[in-house]
């Protein structure tokens, strides 16, 4: 029986610094489900996703905002918050020396609705050397144009392998 | 809508008119376990046929739990019958009625998915990698229920690990107190191509 969650796309690199995944929104879904579990990087840094236009470039006014909640079992509970940045830029906190993976899903409201924000909200779930670092975030774009496609990229490392899978919400 | 299991272009179109054509990357039934008001207090709710080199991610479900006694909703991982009884971690934003509480460990015997509740318990859990023998076997969850009997709400979200690159065959759900469920509906499904 067909159910309400539909492949789209999966992409995947090795020794890359980016990631993109381009058409991977159109008009037959709303809403759309991005799962994050191949992922590895050496060193520590967050997770970050920029939006691509129909031509597979990268949106990058500052028009991304975020709040974050960074849930750690060792340690108090902290908020990431930023306006006008040009990318989401909390997505999951890695620190993979020996490819632990991780889990991330992210939902992604209206991307392809021309003159209508495009709203997303994650949960994540990865490990650093003192103990698991999670997050629970909400993330919104404040620009008008189609969103077709994903980027994700670090602030200075290369990613040693990610996978990235996208499923449209019938 | 019936077929003869052979598809032409025709039989196609109408079995996606009808929403039977199979596609990929669908969210795949692979069990759901039910209790019925009335039955013995359940302590565990096992998953043991999960079809962990088929999914890479796992979304699982409960609901309308229903016990005698409040505990925290709870999740294990392990092989054949045996499960891991030590070394997992988590981190959980509670929220009640009441007040807003972080909730913790770097060192538990489950991974807490749920509140400290005792009736009205829905949650629902995505499970990350749990077949993958060089990775970690991750969980994000949310959780909301009654926060006493059948008073005021309970909620909470949060996510887990089991730091060790292992692979699992069996999902675990349990309470960790003496005090079962006499009510519940659990369904475990495969996310394909994840």
């Amino acid at each position: 029986m067909a159910t309400s969650l539909q492949f789209i796309k999966s992409a995947s690199g090795s020794s890359v610094s980016t990631l993109s995944i381009t058409d991977c929104f159109n008009d037959n879904y709303a809403v759309y489900q991005v799962f994050i579990s191949k992922v590895d990087i050496t060193g520590i840094e967050w997770v970050e996703m920029q939006y691509l236009d129909t031509s597979g470039n990268a949106l990058t006014s500052t028009v991304y905002d975020e709040a974050v909640l960074e849930m750690l079992s060792y340690g108090s509970f902290s908020q990431g918050r930023s306006t006008s940045r040009d990318e989401h830029g909390r997505l999951i906190r890695l620190q993979d020396d020996s490819d632990e993976g991780a889990g991330c899903l992210i939902t992604i409201f209206n991307p392809y609705t021309s003159g209508s924000y495009t709203f997303a909200k994650n949960q994540s779930s990865a490990h650093t050397d003192s103990g698991m670092f999670a997050s629970k975030g909400i993330f919104v774009y404040r620009g008008t144009d189609v969103v077709a496609g994903l980027k994700f990229k670090l602030n200075s490392l290369s990613y040693d392998n990610i996978t990235v899978n996208v499923y449209g919400v019938k | 809508m019936s077929n003869q299991g052979i598809f032409d272009v025709n039989s196609i179109v109408d079995l996606k008119h009808h929403d039977q054509w199979s596609t990929l990357g669908q969210l795949e039934l692979i069990e759901t376990q039910t209790a019925t008001s009335g039955s013995a207090d359940i302590m565990t709710v096992n998953f043991e046929s999960i079809q962990e080199s088929k999914y890479n991610v796992h979304f699982l479900t409960f609901s309308e739990g229903q016990s005698n006694g409040y505990q925290y909703l709870s999740l294990r991982f392990g092989n054949d019958s045996t499960y891991t009884t030590s070394g997992y971690q988590y981190a959980r934003q509670q929220m009640l009625n009441t007040t807003f509480a972080e909730d913790r460990s770097t060192s538990q015997s489950t991974i807490r998915i749920g509140s400290y509740v005792y009736r009205g318990e829905n949650a629902y859990a995505y499970i990350y990698n749990i077949g993958d023998s060089s990775k970690y076997t991750f969980a994000t969850s949310q959780m909301v229920g009654n926060a006493a009997n059948y008073v005021g709400c309970a909620s909470s979200f949060g996510s887990g690990v089991l730091p060790t690159a292992s692979s699992f065959n069996n999902i675990q759900i349990l309470r960790t107190n003496s005090v079962g469920w006499y009510g519940f509906k659990a369904s475990l499904y495969g996310i394909r191509y994840s």
